[in-house]
């Protein structure tokens, strides 16, 4: 059997991370083998304010120049394919926020053997739930309910611990050339870009397999 | 550098830092799949990552 190391690039923010996930995790649940996966950060808007006063459209239509109408049309069809995966996404209630905590809370959580279920935790949390992931109280309460302590990371989160952490999983990203999430390389060989189709993942898979058996 | 692998064609949908797109743009990628060299990879397994 094959063992697969699964190096994810994403970000909280990211709409098709969370639905590339819920592809990969199909196409992975045929896969006998091992699989350890693990998440680096990748901040699409960095300079995004923790507080914005303002709908998820009203930040795309002031921060990228897009008009209201194209904006309504694009989560509108992001919203319909997170619904075939079985996502409730709720761009009503999501509370756009500077993602960069959330990664170093990812880090930690990493450290404790809990980051798959913390990064699941707060991409529901954030797409489906209307949390504010910018917000220190709201990242410990999120990550209790996966088992992490609460001192022990308001800790690390106040003393940026993993701030270096979150900056050099950006500046591999950047140095590998990826510009966008998200980004999955698969036994540090095969680099997959998108949120593809499970079908595409599976074929990915086969390859490494192949790889590992020639 | 390793040996190029087929390409796998379609393309999928991918955030950037302009915009969510619900294609990949062929100016971010020529494929959907790329090959590591062999020194990304060496790096990635060094680093755990």
């Amino acid at each position: 059997m094959t063992s697969l190391k699964i190096d994810i690039w994403s970000d909280i923010a990211c709409p098709w991370c969370f639905i590339g996930k819920r592809r990969l995790e199909k196409a992975l649940s045929s896969h006998s083998g091992d699989v350890e996966i693990e998440y680096h950060s990748f901040e699409l808007a960095p300079d995004t304010p923790i507080d914005f006063e303002g709908t998820e459209i009203e930040f795309l239509v002031a921060h990228k120049q897009m008009n209201e109408t194209t904006v309504r049309q694009m989560l509108n069809h992001v919203t319909e394919v997170a619904s075939t995966e079985g996502l409730q996404y709720n761009f009503d209630a999501l509370q756009h926020t500077n993602t960069r905590k959330a990664h170093e809370a990812l880090h930690f959580a990493k450290h404790l053997g809990l980051q798959t279920q913390l990064k699941e935790r707060l991409l529901k949390a954030y797409f489906e739930e209307g949390r504010h992931l910018g917000r220190t109280e709201e990242l410990l309460e999120l990550a209790a309910d996966v088992g992490i302590p609460r001192d022990a990371l308001a800790q690390a989160l106040a003393g940026n611990t993993h701030a270096a952490d979150v900056t050099a999983d950006v500046n591999r990203a950047r140095e590998m050339g990826v510009t966008g999430v998200p980004f999955f390389v698969f036994n540090g060989r095969f680099g997959v870009a998108g949120a593809q189709t499970h079908d595409v993942f599976l074929d990915v898979i086969d390859r490494v397999k192949q790889e590992a058996t020639s | 550098m390793n040996e190029p692998l087929e390409i796998i064609t379609g393309e999928a949908p991918i955030c950037t830092d302009d915009v969510c797109l619900p294609a990949i743009p062929e100016s971010h990628l020529s494929s959907a799949l790329v090959d590591l060299s062999e020194d990304e990879a060496a790096h990635l397994n060094d680093n755990g990552a």
